[in-house]
């Protein structure tokens, strides 16, 4: 399971509504990794570039905004009875006027491409994946926050 | 290790700090006339306007961007946009939230507009913060220099009342001014084709011919007497006072770059960049214009 989460390369396959994940440093994966992070909301692509900032194989990878919209994200792996539970958790914060309407809807659209995303994890892991993969539980949770 | 990270972070996506200058001091004095204006850009700013943006293009719009991927990531570029919608402009607000999300506010990019745009009170001022400058070769020029990106109308008064019946049309009229300073700045044009504008209000006429009896190009640099039916004013003659744009959908593409020097070789000839340019464009907005099944809604 952290195989295919921490792969940029298969980012497309499951990570629904992202458009980019490419590599803009020489380190592709683990501590310090920088990466190009776009996803379609509404009319648009938002995103930027983003940092990992926790990286702990078969546990956690954490990233943060460094550019662009304001963002972090985290995946967490954590053993459950019958298999294992895969958490993905998004928060971004906008600033200026209707940021929090922008923050309501967007943060839907968000959330719906994080389940989608759980789904396809899911799919991958469990049907097309080798049959000695464990299994994944699909959880997702997109937080809007909102700046004071 | 973090500090040998934070060396490989490429120069184009380092924030600039927000309130410095955009000019690198190298070319300070290249730009300097132009400073003032340039300066008047404001990252935090148009940071802030965003989330409005996305909701009037997102909910309003319906807007639809396409090609994004296809701008070069460094360097600076010559956006050339066919131009819809009348004083509104909705392709433009679109083109700008669309670059502002995707590259980052930090890439400045800057918009050329009629003096009438630029010196409105409220308006003017409010668009020098988004980056928006009376268009000119100079200006643009210096933008160009200074690493920055601009984005020009070459059809502009023009084509932007052009009637509803010419809606699917790319019309420059001509204006070869935006090849020129492609070729002096040594910059790529990169194509935005937008279409949608033009079902955001009814135009008529562009009334040239009412412009030219009044001389109003030698007056105010105007070449249509544009008349429309448009909300809330019914008909509509001038569109100084702008107007509330229907909510029309807008889809816009960007074409993959142009280089004139590699395609037309070190002195092209300007009517066949023309041709080429505005033909690329017309196919690409005639293709857009296909996917139209009812003016205005899908």
């Amino acid at each position: 399971m952290f195989a295919l989460i921490s792969d940029p390369e298969r980012a497309s396959d499951f990570f629904v509504g992202l458009t980019r994940w490419e590599p803009r440093s020489r380190r592709r994966r683990g501590l310090g990794a920088r990466f190009k992070v776009l996803m379609r909301v509404g009319s648009i692509e938002a995103g930027g570039l983003v940092r990992v900032t926790g990286w702990r194989p078969d546990e956690v990878i954490e990233w943060e905004s460094e550019a662009g919209i304001t963002q972090r994200g985290r995946w967490s792996i954590r053993p459950a009875t019958g298999g294992t539970e895969l958490h993905l958790e998004i928060e971004f914060e906008l600033e200026g006027p209707g940021s929090r309407v922008v923050e309501a809807i967007a943060g839907r659209v968000v959330g719906r491409n994080m389940t989608a995303t759980m789904l396809a994890v899911r799919r991958l892991l469990e049907f097309e994946g080798r049959p000695a993969r464990p299994r994944a539980r699909a959880k997702s949770k997109a937080k809007a926050k909102a700046p004071r | 290790m973090e500090r040998a990270v934070d060396s490989e972070r490429p120069a184009a996506s380092r924030p600039a700090r927000e309130g410095t200058s955009p000019i690198p001091p190298e070319r300070k004095g290249l730009v300097s006339g132009a400073a003032a204006h340039l300066e008047a850009r404001d990252p935090a700013y148009i940071r802030r306007q965003l989330p409005l943006m996305w909701l009037l293009t997102s909910l309003y719009f319906r807007a639809e961007v396409r090609g994004l991927e296809r701008i070069p990531e460094e360097g600076p570029l010559l956006f050339v946009g066919n131009h819809s919608g009348g004083n509104m402009s909705p392709d433009s607000m679109v083109f700008m939230l669309a670059f502002n999300t995707y590259i980052g506010v930090e890439r400045p990019i800057y918009a050329l507009a009629h003096s009438l745009v630029t010196s409105w009170p409220v308006v003017g001022s409010l668009g020098k913060r988004w980056g928006i400058i009376t268009a000119g070769p100079k200006i643009a020029e210096a933008a160009l220099a200074s690493g920055a990106s601009v984005l020009v109308y070459p059809g502009g008064d023009v084509e932007t009342h052009r009637p509803w019946t010419a809606r699917h049309e790319i019309r420059f009229d001509g204006r070869k001014g935006f090849l020129r300073l492609a070729l002096a700045s040594r910059v790529p044009i990169v194509p935005v084709v937008s279409s949608g504008g033009q079902d955001t209000f009814l135009p008529i006429t562009d009334g040239r011919r009412i412009a030219r009896a009044l001389g109003l190009d030698r007056i105010a640099r105007l070449k249509v007497v544009p008349i429309s039916l448009a909300l809330p004013w019914g008909l509509n003659v001038g569109d100084l006072l702008g107007h509330i744009p229907l909510p029309a959908k807008i889809r816009q593409e960007i074409l993959a770059p142009i280089d004139l020097h590699e395609a037309f070789g070190t002195r092209p000839d300007l009517d066949q960049a023309y041709d080429y340019v505005t033909s690329r464009m017309q196919e690409a907005l005639t293709a857009l214009a296909a996917e139209r099944v009812l003016a205005g809604t899908v």
